[in-house]
């Protein structure tokens, strides 16, 4: 018996491995090499403290502590086996390679693997690539609806024109879902687009088209909320409710039905957010000569930038309605004055320094001009 | 030990039997892992990830392995990952080191090498060694069950085992040599 042989011999039987025979063949090795003895006793006690190493156990029970977790797991169905269970692991066996060696090869492998996958997934869907960005569109437009219910139909215009995917019929179903809560005046208030009213000179003087972006239709939205606000200060909604002025101004735009007074479509003209960013200057923002949904005869006679006028203090806003000036309180709560309307237009509005006056020029369909002057003493107007 | 009714009715879908069957194998699964990673936090971490993996894979044990070198496969392979991403292992200061039968096996262990040297020597061992080891004395595993568990040929586990207590004869022969242990 060689060295090896013997060696071998004594760590098994540390183990309790060895047969009668083999036990003989060792001992007579042993007496043979007294190093070995040796070394075999330093191995025999090493062995006998590794077995009596402590049995530690955790602080506290860990299954108590996963209890939670495994409420929320379902256990795997069967098909696999104790192999399949354990495979995915990374432990294999070294008998021949390295652990660094084989790790490399099957990290080499994963990315050969992925390379082989996404190009099989180019050559065979080469146009689907952009669809990527459609649905992060999408997503975006999800995200949109749901949190600005105003704007929920256009978002649902713009679903439902050439898209058929998955992604659109899930965009639809919740564009339906928050419109119907426009409708209802349930709907809740749109803070993001209200954040993101100073680009409201995106999209202007249209409805989403379907091949609109997300970009788009989050900028569309924006003035919807805006101008919702405004309305609610010309003090046509009902309700005081900024909230519930969102929804109705939503359903409005979408579904034509016709408050009194602005129900404006999702529609910005003032290409400036400097000037809609301004809360003095936060009034209707509208095209020139748009016809509001739902109310016919209300036909505006001036842009954005024409046609309200904050008073010094911002309390107030005048506004040129159809011919005529229509005084707000800034915060919607309700209408201070209102002409009337008239043929002609209005020109030349400024008000007086402490915000007791209003002066402006109404023009008639002659062309005739007459300067007027509102008084907030006794709420009138009188021609200058 | 586990009875085998238990597993099967864990199989079942019988919850609690499941929920049972982790609190038996707890401290085998953490045992395992404590002295692998050496590090109670780590170990601790480990463990709850091979618990769950138990609880989630029971149906893909088959009784022709035995279900605790089904379990201890998990637990080492769980492991195996965390120290090969983290290396090197961490001091052994951080823990403290819980007991089963404390004043027992402290007065065993304080006969020979201080058992904070011979595990700050199984943490210096190869990860392959280092397991082989931890599944013989930890788990009192025969060569036959340590290969099932690591799927690992016979002669391997031999081998790894073999060398592994040179290794750690040499290992503390150098700590009592330093003065580390007196």
């Amino acid at each position: 018996m060689n060295r090896e042989e013997g060696m071998e011999l004594v760590q098994r039987s540390i183990d309790g491995d060895l047969n009668e025979e083999e036990t003989s063949r060792l001992q007579a090795y042993l007496l043979k090499y007294p190093e070995c003895a040796a070394f075999k006793e330093k191995l025999t006690r090493l062995s006998e403290e590794l077995t009596q190493l402590p049995h530690v156990a955790p602080r506290y029970s860990l299954v108590d502590a996963i209890l939670p977790q495994l409420d929320r797991i379902v256990p795997e169905p069967a098909p696999g086996s104790a192999e399949a269970a354990a495979s995915e692991s990374p432990y294999e066996p070294r008998a021949r390679r390295s652990g660094e060696r084989r790790t490399g090869y099957r990290r080499l492998g994963a990315v050969v693997a992925a390379g082989v996958v996404a190009a099989v997934l180019i050559i065979a869907q080469p146009f689907s690539l952009p669809k990527s960005d459609q649905d992060k569109s999408a997503s975006m437009a999800e995200t949109m609806n749901q949190s600005a219910p105003a704007g929920a139909e256009a978002s649902s215009g713009a679903a439902s024109g050439q898209r058929a995917t998955t992604d659109q019929a899930m965009r639809m179903e919740i564009s339906d879902v928050a419109g119907a809560e426009a409708g209802q005046g349930a709907a809740k208030d749109a803070p993001t687009a209200k954040a993101s009213g100073g680009s409201n000179g995106g999209g202007a003087g249209s409805k989403p088209s379907a091949n609109d972006s997300a970009s788009e239709r989050l900028d569309l939205q924006a003035p919807v909320t805006k101008f919702t606000k405004s309305t609610s200060a010309a003090g046509e909604a009902p309700s005081p409710s900024a909230a519930t002025n969102s929804a109705e101004g939503g359903s409005s735009s979408g579904s034509s039905q016709g408050h009194q007074g602005f129900a404006p479509p999702a529609v910005a003209a003032n290409p400036d957010p400097a000037a809609t960013n301004d809360p003095s200057a936060d009034g209707p923002v509208v095209t020139e000569g748009t016809t509001i949904t739902g109310v016919p005869d209300m036909t505006l006679s001036s842009s954005l930038a024409e046609s309200s006028w904050p008073s010094p203090d911002g309390s107030l806003t005048a506004l040129a309605v159809d011919g005529g000036i229509r005084i707000v309180q800034t915060d919607g709560t309700k209408t201070v004055f209102e002409s009337g309307s008239r043929e002609g237009s209005i020109s030349d509005v400024t008000w007086g320094q402490n915000g007791q006056d209003l002066y402006y020029t109404w023009t008639d369909a002659s062309g005739k001009s007459t300067d007027l002057r509102w008084s907030a003493a006794d709420n009138r107007e009188y021609t200058r | 030990m586990v009875e085998p009714e238990l597993i099967k009715a864990a199989q079942a879908g019988d919850r609690e039997a499941l929920v049972t069957l982790l609190r038996d194998i707890e401290h085998q699964v953490y045992r395992t892992a404590y002295y692998l990673l050496n590090h109670e936090q780590d170990a601790m971490d480990a463990a709850q990830e091979a618990l769950i993996r138990v609880y989630t894979k029971i149906n893909t044990y088959e009784e022709k392995a035995q279900f605790r070198t089904w379990v201890q496969r998990i637990v080492t392979n769980i492991c195996i990952d965390k120290f090969r991403r983290k290396r090197p292992s961490v001091s052994i200061d951080e823990h403290e080191m819980v007991f089963q039968a404390h004043e027992d096996v402290e007065a065993e262990v304080m006969s020979g090498y201080a058992s904070e040297d011979i595990r700050e020597a199984i943490g210096k061992l190869p990860e392959h060694h280092r397991t082989v080891v931890v599944l013989r004395y930890l788990q009192d595993f025969s060569y036959n069950e340590i290969a099932d568990s690591l799927n690992l040929p016979l002669n391997t586990v031999k081998s790894y085992l073999f060398r592994a207590r040179q290794q750690l004869q040499t290992l503390l022969h150098e700590y009592r040599k330093g003065g580390v242990r007196g």
